[in-house]
């Protein structure tokens, strides 16, 4: 969905500031989410959620507004997008909703997001002393994300555990969608170099769990 | 530093001394708190701009002077806590008593202070009470008591903390 021209208008229409302006309106947690059910822009993109990669989209969006340098004084302007992103994921029980309540729930230049992400992840992230984080989905799909000093360092998509040999098509495509995105960098490049991303998410301070 | 502080709520009681949660809300950008203008200038061209700014909601207009965001789920604690009770309707409000707000599922969706109260002419339709309240982390408006955003749901109580005798 990313990738074609209504996937981008809906995730423009989400990301704006008039869309944002509408929910803000909204003073409780309750008419937020009720709010946000609501919206015809929020109904169509969990329609089109229903495919499993274009929940993958959705999630490889959100990460791309989470690496943008935020104001520390100010709110983030993304914050109602974002948590429109996990709400949906969420609502839909993708296992990619923890992942991203968990980048979120600690953030507190977020808002909405960081309340709805607190109540996927009650406890929020499990951060290192490095500053790292870490969560780790179930088997399947197979899935690390790594944030340090709250950006994300990296996913993979083809687990933490075996070897990257062939991972499948779709995986593959939406890895190399987020190597080519604006959140790249060269420790995302690192980690999809290396083999086995449990080491080197190791080497990053990052501690595992499952 | 952008971890979230785990209590970043100022300390706040009711008259009961029962402990109001509230959180402190950072600014939002420029730019969003604009387009927000731009919106409700449009749809809600009547309702008077009187200041800008994220960091408090209505409820926080009401029980904390601005200062803090407080979820309208506690609104009616604190008002019972601090002595207010409801009047039977508007005809009955004045200047300073609180207007609530309730959505389609019947929850607390807003609050607002009464600031005018008219006099109405037989056979006009005008709104009796007009208000001020804040609209969620967008603009402070001062607006007839029904003349808000549809998320704000409907006026449907009067509350007021005077004391007759």
């Amino acid at each position: 969905m990313a990738t074609n021209t209504n996937g981008k208008e809906l995730f423009r229409a989400i990301e704006s500031d008039r869309f944002s302006a509408l929910l803000n309106v909204v003073s409780g947690y309750r008419s937020f989410t009720r709010a946000v059910e609501q919206q015809p822009e929020v109904q169509q993109l969990r329609s089109a959620m229903r495919q499993p990669d274009v929940q993958l989209s959705v999630f490889v969006r959100l990460v791309q507004l989470l690496t943008r340098e935020p104001d520390p004084k100010l709110e983030n302007r993304n914050d109602v997008a974002v948590a429109v992103y996990i709400w949906s994921l969420t609502t839909l029980s993708s296992p990619l909703a923890s992942v991203a309540a968990a980048l979120v729930a600690q953030r507190h230049d977020f808002w909405w997001a960081r309340k709805v992400a607190e109540r996927v992840v009650p406890f929020g992230s499990i951060p290192t002393e490095s500053g790292s984080s870490i969560s780790v989905l179930g088997d399947r799909p197979h899935l690390i994300v790594g944030a340090c000093n709250t950006k994300p360092i990296g996913y993979v998509v083809f687990g933490g555990r075996r070897r990257i040999e062939r991972p499948p098509a779709y995986e593959r495509q939406v890895f190399n969608e987020f190597l080519a995105s604006e959140a790249l960098s060269m420790g995302n490049r690192e980690l999809f170099r290396n083999r086995n991303a449990s080491n080197l998410m190791t080497r990053h301070g990052a501690m595992e769990f499952v | 530093m952008l971890f979230h502080n785990p209590s970043p709520g100022l300390e706040l009681e009711t008259r009961a001394r029962w402990k109001i949660p509230n959180e402190l809300r950072l600014e939002r950008p420029k730019v969003a708190l604009e387009a927000s203008v731009a919106i409700f200038r449009a749809s809600r061209p009547n309702a008077r701009l009187r200041s800008l700014t994220a960091t408090y909601n209505c409820v926080g207009l009401v029980v904390a002077c601005r200062r803090t965001w407080v979820d309208p789920e506690h609104l009616v604690r604190i008002l019972r806590d601090d002595g207010y009770r409801q009047l039977a309707g508007p005809e009955q409000a004045e200047i300073g008593d609180l207007v609530i707000y309730r959505d389609g599922a019947n929850e607390v969706s807003h609050v607002g202070i009464v600031v005018r109260k008219k006099v109405l002419v037989p056979g006009q339709q005008e709104e009796p009470l007009e208000v001020v309240s804040k609209w969620g982390a967008d603009g402070e408006y001062i607006h007839d008591m029904s003349y808000v955003p549809k998320l704000l749901g409907k006026p449907v109580e009067f509350w007021t903390d005077r004391k007759d005798n």
